[in-house]
């Protein structure tokens, strides 16, 4: 079993590695001239300057060093914490960073607990419920939760809630009823993924020959779902729910950008505008992390969930 | 009845009176598919929507008369009517004819995604699938990797270092669906390579490239389809978010994204210059979800 | 044993049927039946004839669209037929038990069998707790599981399939039922397997006074096992009682035709298979081939793999003559599916040798055993995955010719109209899809596949385990045929030995590997040498009458 924590525990660590590695490629070695780059979002025109000045432009960024070179640097100094220095403040990355990171986790984290209470509700629901028209229509439902666009829900919500009844604030982050909207918003897309993939799987575990014994049992419908439907058509979700972190991190720099929140979501939608390399690897690395560590957990909880697994997990 | 088979010779036709006519494949399958699709009218619906967008994208100028850059600081700002079905913006542009036009750069920058993924992701996940072993490791490692980097952030990335439009929105865009089509057609050349009729067919002597030719991809290529409809609007979706955040293409030309952005400031006065480009964008996608579902439960 | 006489199951007049669009299908008409307490009655019946559904019906577990339309259920005194599902769960388990049919799948993966059990004491014995668990000790050594505390906090799949059987058995016993609906209780076991688990079920049913109703499309199953037969039809009851009476005077044609084609497997032409070949000419042979396959062990540090040798084949030697049919009898994990696999060239074995008409095979790579192809070819086991379901029939038919080279249209469809007439089916099945096909016609599909290239040798993998017995008699006899017109040698794999009798020259006994027994059908049949093969002629159904009359002809 120990093996089994450990092996997944580097993969992890070389699937982040690699993450880095890729968004470091990018951003340092896609652009003709990231000096150029760099010192337009330092806010200093390329033309104005002196060879010698560019010169030693070019040391200061590190940019004279071989490609090996400034990549090991970077990423020694990351290993110790050192984001680099945000080119158009010249503030520290690490505590720009550490200045907005509480206020986005509050925002995701939020917003993926209510994403799975909502999810669940719903599917329950929609398995529970026997009237034909009623169950046809909360089936549809959950489509339109991902079809819409997370910013024009945003959009709309403002219009609705803010601007015409006036009950949450449209903007800021002062006090949880700045929260509610965003966190709703950015919950719905997942939520709706949720219960789509929970009412199939109710479905198809409904129609399982083991739910027949079990009725043959005697038992009630709602002590079939809840003992044996429940545990074995949320397994697909445990995986869901590491993967959807990646769609709540894109959606949380939307969501902050709509209701003007302060978060890493903003930060990095200035800093895109601003051609900000540091922030912008700092940030992407981040969120590569975060995912990175959610699946650790999923892969390491699922042994729990699933006993076929954890036979295989003890066994190699 | 023979006694003996008959060995092979050049004359065969003895004239078989009461005998069929031997069809393809190909003919059985489309007329059942026509067939299967007169019955549904939500499919109907849907893939007429779609047809309606893509012809605002390759032809405009058959949906519209008007002029997307045509400024009329008169009628700005005026509600949906009978003259401007969908209202105004700020600077007296017909709404309607922003959004049709619009609908060029958004699906462009859609196709040109979805073409990155599915040619870039198949083919990852049909040498993963296909070879296994050690080269399927390596390709699932990159995967996974590409996986952790979350679309969005990913694209933007992508759009810090070459820049913003719709080409490098396009490119991030595919990069961030390509690991779903490689995940899905590893998994289905898997599950088809295990199955009898492909042993049975090397077992008559045929090579793999037949046997790839003409089981395995077709046999697989149904999931690979459904999946690109439903990335196709995936591709809308967050390509459009990109250009709300404002790396899409420049003013005046303007993507759906863009057109939704620049409506934020008149929300109160005005909500419908943000409000209904939004909704187009949610129609166009939940039409594509809905053909992606049809085409799914007509392969079962 | 008699109780009172109130019928525990007292069907009248049932209809029952399934809406599908505006219309009802019927799936069973006019069904009257009774069972008496301690009564155990079979009902026999083909796919499509009703009996799962009357099974169903039995239990208020009709599928959603599913309706009584006609008819009185009358469970213990009371008419079911319309109630509602309350009424019904007061008598599952209490009253009703079922034991369903296929124990890989009627358990909840994610609970322990223990669980599971001690649901079913607790939802009709009203006890939590220690004496509830007390209770599911006891089921479990009733079933004769062994270590029941342990096993109980095991997991499904940790358990074989007889065990899980077991553990079905004991769920439906746990309410103490007055009656239990056995739906075909041993259809996905093997033979012997199926034998012990009949036993204990017919066993505990006797001891504890209960009446049980077998549903089965087995006739030897139903003959051994029951009081009374009830033998359906298209939804209807043709034939009803004693085992005796069914088998030995049937009345009506349905019910002989059923006992003929199942009799018919056990008919053993002994006769036409007793003599021996004209010219004996060996076309196939083993020569001690052993093949060890790694299972898939622990995982070292760096990923290596620790793996666990195991002889899926030791030491097999045998011969083929041509012309003749040679039948491989063994249960799972005997080694048969890898002994097809070397002699076709899928893999190659450890040690021995494969000698086809004189060329040894296992020296062959894949691209020189090509010419062979032509010449060695597979029927495989499952005709619902043999066949591409996007091909049209002719385009199955004659892929292996394009594979070889053969290309002009006019010549294929020549061929293949030829191809399908030795198969014994229309024409106009040429344009048809796979899955508008029956499985019987599946099969004979692959067949008319495999024979495109005029093999001298086909090699057939349970070719007939999937189909109803009518249809597998059909498909015997149309191997046989072909054997006779195109002498083409066989080698027939089956766990079934009713089906290898009536095709076997020679036959093949495999266990763990080894090989137990070698000689001809008659001699197999008639003096079994080793205990495993008489332990598997025993445990087929039906059979004990049956050897008496083989050993008769064989004389």
């Amino acid at each position: 079993m120990a093996r089994y924590i450990i092996g997944r525990i580097v993969q992890a660590l070389t699937v982040l590695w690699g993450a880095y590695t890729i968004t470091y490629a990018i951003l340092y070695l896609l652009p003709g001239d990231p000096l150029s780059i760099m010192l337009t979002a330092s806010g200093v025109e390329m033309d104005t300057l002196s060879a010698d000045q560019i010169a030693k432009a070019r040391h200061y960024y590190g940019l004279d060093q071989g490609t090996m070179e400034q990549y090991f640097h970077l990423l020694g100094r990351l290993l110790t914490g050192d984001f680099g220095t945000s080119l158009s403040s010249g503030r520290p990355v690490a505590a720009m960073l550490a200045e907005r990171l509480p206020q986005t986790l509050m925002l995701a984290g939020t917003a993926v607990a209510l994403s799975i209470v909502f999810g669940f509700a719903f599917a329950w629901l929609g398995a529970w419920l026997r009237w034909k028209p009623l169950r046809a229509v909360l089936r549809r439902l959950p489509a339109i939760g991902i079809s819409i666009p997370v910013y024009w829900t945003g959009l709309l919500f403002i219009q609705i809630f803010a601007f015409s009844l006036g009950w949450f604030p449209s903007a800021g982050n002062t006090g949880w009823q700045s929260l509610v909207l965003p966190a709703v918003t950015l919950a719905i897309p997942s939520a709706a993924i949720y219960a789509q993939i929970l009412l199939r799987g109710f479905d198809d575990v409904w129609a399982e020959p083991f739910i027949a014994t079990a009725r043959a049992k005697g038992l009630r419908r709602g002590q079939i779902q809840l003992r044996h439907v429940l545990r074995n058509a949320s397994l697909p979700i445990l995986t869901l729910v590491g993967l959807q972190v990646g769609h709540t991190v894109s959606g949380a720099v939307l969501v902050e950008t709509v209701f003007t929140r302060v978060g890493v979501g903003r930060l990095v939608q200035e800093a895109v505008l601003r051609q900000d390399i540091p922030v912008v690897l700092a940030v992407v690395t981040i969120s590569a992390a975060a995912f990175v560590a959610v699946n650790l957990v999923v892969d390491l909880l699922y042994p729990l969930l699933d006993p076929r697994i954890a036979g295989l997990a003890t066994a190699g | 009845m023979d006694a003996q088979p008959d060995s092979f010779g050049p004359a065969i036709a003895k004239a078989e009176s009461e005998d069929i006519i031997i069809r393809s494949a190909q003919w059985r399958r489309w007329s059942e598919a026509l067939r299967a699709v007169r019955a549904r009218p939500g499919f109907l619906l849907a893939a007429g929507f779609i047809v309606i967008v893509l012809l605002a994208a390759a032809a405009p100028g058959l949906l519209t008369p008007l002029d997307p850059y045509a400024t009329a600081p008169l009628v700005k700002l005026k509600p949906p009517s009978l003259v401007h079905w969908f209202g105004t913006d700020e600077l007296g542009r017909d709404l309607f004819t922003r959004v049709v036009y619009g609908a060029r750069l958004s699906v462009q920058a859609a196709l040109l995604a979805v073409a990155i993924g599915l040619l870039g992701g198949s083919s990852l996940g049909l040498v993963a699938g296909f070879l296994g072993g050690r080269a399927d490791a390596a390709i699932m490692r990159l995967i996974d990797v590409l996986l952790a980097l979350p679309g969005l952030l990913l694209a933007l990335a992508i759009v810090t270092a070459i820049g913003f439009g719709t080409v490098p929105v396009a490119i991030a865009v595919g990069f961030g669906i390509l690991p779903g089509f490689a995940r899905t057609m590893r998994a289905e050349v898997m599950r088809v390579k295990t199955l009898a009729y492909v042993e049975a067919a090397r077992l008559g002597g045929a090579g793999w490239g037949r046997v790839l030719r003409h089981h395995i991809l077709p046999n697989a290529s149904a999931a690979v389809i459904v999946l690109a409809t439903l990335d196709f609007g995936v591709a809308i979706l967050v390509a459009s978010g990109l250009s709300f955040l404002g790396y899409g293409a420049a003013p005046p030309a303007a993507e759906w994204g863009t057109l939704i952005a620049n409506g934020r400031r008149f929300l109160i006065t005005a909500p419908w210059v943000s409000l209904v480009p939004g909704f187009v964008v949610a129609l166009a996608v939940f039409a594509l979800n809905h053909i992606a579902r049809t085409l799914e439960e007509m392969g079962r | 044993m008699k109780g009172p006489s109130t019928p525990i199951v007292q069907v009248d007049g049932l209809c029952v049927g399934y809406r599908s669009g505006r219309e009802i299908v019927a799936a069973v008409s006019d069904v009257s039946l009774t069972v008496m307490p301690g009564e155990v009655v079979a009902v026999v019946g083909e796919s499509g004839s009703g009996k799962s559904t009357l099974a169903n019906a039995l239990i208020g577990l009709l599928a959603e669209n599913g309706r009584v339309t006609a008819g009185t259920i009358r469970i213990d005194g009371e008419d079911f037929a319309h109630a509602r599902e309350a009424a019904w769960r007061g008598l599952r388990g209490r009253i009703i038990g079922l034991v369903p049919q296929d124990p890989g799948v009627s358990l909840n993966p994610t609970m322990t069998i223990g669980r599971q059990i001690g649901e079913a004491v607790t939802r009709t014995r009203g006890i939590r707790g220690p004496s509830a668990d007390a209770d599911v000790l006891e089921l479990l050594e009733q079933i004769g599981i062994d270590r029941p505390a342990q096993r109980a906090r095991q997991y499904p799949h940790e358990l074989s399939g007889g065990m899980r059987q077991r553990v079905l058995i004991a769920i439906a016993l746990a309410g103490r039922p007055k009656i239990i609906v056995a739906d075909e209780p041993t259809s996905a076991l093997d033979v012997t397997v199926q034998r012990r688990v009949l036993d204990i079920l017919e066993a505990l049913v006797k001891r504890l006074g209960i009446a049980m109703l077998i549903i089965t499309h087995d006739l030897g199953v139903a003959a051994d096992r029951a009081d009374r037969v009830v033998v359906m039809q298209g939804g209807r009851i043709v034939e009803e009682g004693p085992p005796a009476a069914i088998l030995h005077a049937p009345k009506r044609p349905y019910t002989q035709n059923l006992i003929a084609d199942a009799r018919m497997l056990r008919q053993l032409a002994w006769q036409e298979r007793a003599e021996p070949a004209p010219q004996p000419r060996e076309i196939l042979r083993f020569d001690a081939v052993s093949k060890v396959h790694s299972m898939p062990g622990q995982r070292g540090w760096l990923g290596r793999r620790m793996d666990r040798p195991l002889l899926a084949l030791d030491q097999v030697s045998f011969t083929v003559q041509a012309g003749r049919t040679l039948a491989i009898v063994g249960e799972s994990g005997s080694g048969k599916t890898t002994l097809l696999r070397i002699a076709l060239g899928l893999e190659k074995p450890s040690a021995g040798r494969v000698v086809f008409e004189g060329a040894d095979l296992t020296v062959l790579n894949w691209k020189d055993f090509r010419p062979y192809r032509r010449r060695i070819q597979l029927v495989q086991q499952n005709p619902y995955s043999a066949l591409d379901p996007r091909c049209t029939v002719y385009e199955s038919v004659i892929e292996p010719l394009l594979s070889f080279g053969h290309t002009a249209r006019t010549e294929l469809e020549a061929r293949a109209r030829r191809l399908i007439d030795q198969v014994r089916l229309p024409r106009l099945v040429l344009n048809r899809l796979p899955r508008e096909l029956s499985g019987g016609q599946r099969q004979r599909v692959a067949i008319a596949r495999a024979l495109a290239l005029e093999p001298e040798l086909l090699l057939l993998d349970e070719p007939v385990s999937a189909l109803d017995v009518s249809v597998q008699a059909q498909i015997l006899a149309l191997l046989a045929e072909m054997q006779r017109d195109l002498g083409v040698s066989y080698v027939f794999v089956s766990h079934d030995l009713s089906v290898v009798a009536a095709i076997a020259h020679d036959i093949l006994v495999l266990r763990n590997g080894r090989v137990e027994e070698h000689g001809s059908a008659a001699r197999v049949f008639g003096q079994p040498r080793t205990a495993y093969t008489r332990e598997l002629l025993d445990a087929v159904p039906g059979r004990t009458g049956q050897r008496e009359e083989a050993l008769q002809v064989v004389g």
